[in-house]
């Protein structure tokens, strides 16, 4: 094969893998020409020469599986530190509201959607950590937790601002401003913190499940954003469910039984995808 | 040397070959090849894959430069790669001692 012909094949295979390429290719095709001119200089001909540089090199896919795999870890990392940073904020904003919210906001945004959602983050952060750790494929366990956190967490930042613009009170917001605030930047920070995990789970993905994509499981593992937010809505279910029921000792028992089964769901969903269960 | 014997010290013959002073994704190949005299057979794509963890770790940094017409990535020590290199030197030597006197139990 030739250096050109190799390179075609490994940008291929990074490609094929949503591994970043230019570094790499650019560093391949220098280390293959200088090792070609040194061959070529011990008496090869050109074309022996390009022919053995490529093979001391390696097959394409596995330096782009290495490769793949060393971005992965990197970005899996970041990523969970950036999901734990915003979960944690989220978490501050609404503690922020729990504690010094108007009498006209105590249902924003401490309601179903924040506690269920972190709730998932928190427990599926802390379950992908321990059980990635010592695990032959602990980066995407690590990438999947992060990835679901980050879903859990922006679906209730959009699940709560749709709660709040469809509240039949009007809203004196300049009576809150400041935890407003709060809670705006604690939903941005959830939701930048989601493409960077789901590019980490994407990337820490091996082929074969990336490829693999007829089982509604799969499907399920692939997609934790459209989880999630399956999650939310039926956490706002459970809301509707316990506003119907009307208010008292049985609305509340009906929302909270709605919203176990919901985790219960949410998990059960999730399962491949935090490694409950063999993908 | 097979590679299966060299996996999980990829890292340490980098970090050693750098330890001479910043050389280039090749370069390193050539130094690894010549120092051991042929004895260490590596694939050589999968360098680069380990310079980059070794780079995210801190151990190494990088920055791109021209020679001959030909842009290169070259690769450096940090202080903390050195650091990194003195301890693994330390460790891999305590090993070698350990199980050369147990060897020698068995001769």
């Amino acid at each position: 094969m030739t250096i050109d012909g190799y390179l075609a094949e490994l940008e291929r295979e990074l490609r094929r893998r949503r591994a970043p390429r230019r570094r790499l290719l650019a560093e391949a095709a220098d280390h293959l020409r200088s090792s070609a001119d040194d061959l070529a200089a011990d008496g090869l001909s050109a074309e022996d020469a390009e022919r053995a540089a490529v093979a001391r090199f390696g097959p394409a896919a596995l330096v782009a599986e290495r490769h793949a795999l060393a971005v992965a870890a990197v970005t899996a990392r970041r990523a969970v530190f950036g999901v734990a940073a915003a979960c944690a904020a989220y978490c501050a904003a609404a503690v922020a509201f729990a504690v010094a919210a108007p009498s006209w906001l105590v249902d924003f945004p401490q309601g179903a959607p924040s506690f269920l959602a972190l709730q998932v983050a928190f427990v599926a952060l802390g379950l992908s950590v321990v059980r990635a750790l010592g695990r032959e494929e602990r980066i995407r366990l690590v990438a999947s937790g992060a990835a679901v956190a980050a879903g859990a967490v922006a679906a209730a930042a959009g699940a709560e601002l749709v709660l709040a613009l469809t509240r039949p009170a009007p809203a004196p917001w300049h009576d809150a401003v400041t935890l407003l605030l709060v809670y705006a930047a604690a939903a941005c920070a959830a939701l930048a913190a989601l493409p960077w995990a789901v590019c980490a789970l994407r990337r820490a993905s091996p082929l074969s499940v990336v490829e693999r994509d007829v089982a509604v499981a799969t499907h399920v593992a692939l997609h934790p954003v459209a989880s999630c937010g399956l999650v939310a809505a039926a956490a706002g279910a459970a809301v509707f469910a316990a506003e119907l029921a009307g208010t008292g000792a049985a609305g509340a028992g009906a929302g909270a039984l709605v919203e176990a089964a919901a985790v219960v769901a949410g998990f059960v969903a999730l399962g491949r995808t935090l490694g409950l269960r063999p993908a | 040397m097979k590679l299966d014997a060299l996996k999980g010290q990829l890292e340490l013959v980098v970090l050693a070959s750098l330890g001479r002073g910043p050389l280039h994704g090749y370069a390193i190949i050539k130094s690894v090849r010549e120092r051991s005299e042929g004895e260490l057979a590596l694939l050589e794509g999968t360098l680069y894959p380990a310079l980059h963890r070794l780079e995210h770790a801190g151990l190494v940094k990088s920055s791109w430069s021209t020679e001959g017409g030909r842009r290169r990535r070259i690769y450096e020590l940090t202080t903390k790669g050195r650091s990194a290199l003195a301890e693994q030197d330390a460790g891999w030597r305590r090993f070698v001692r350990t199980l050369d006197a147990l060897l020698a139990a068995a001769r």
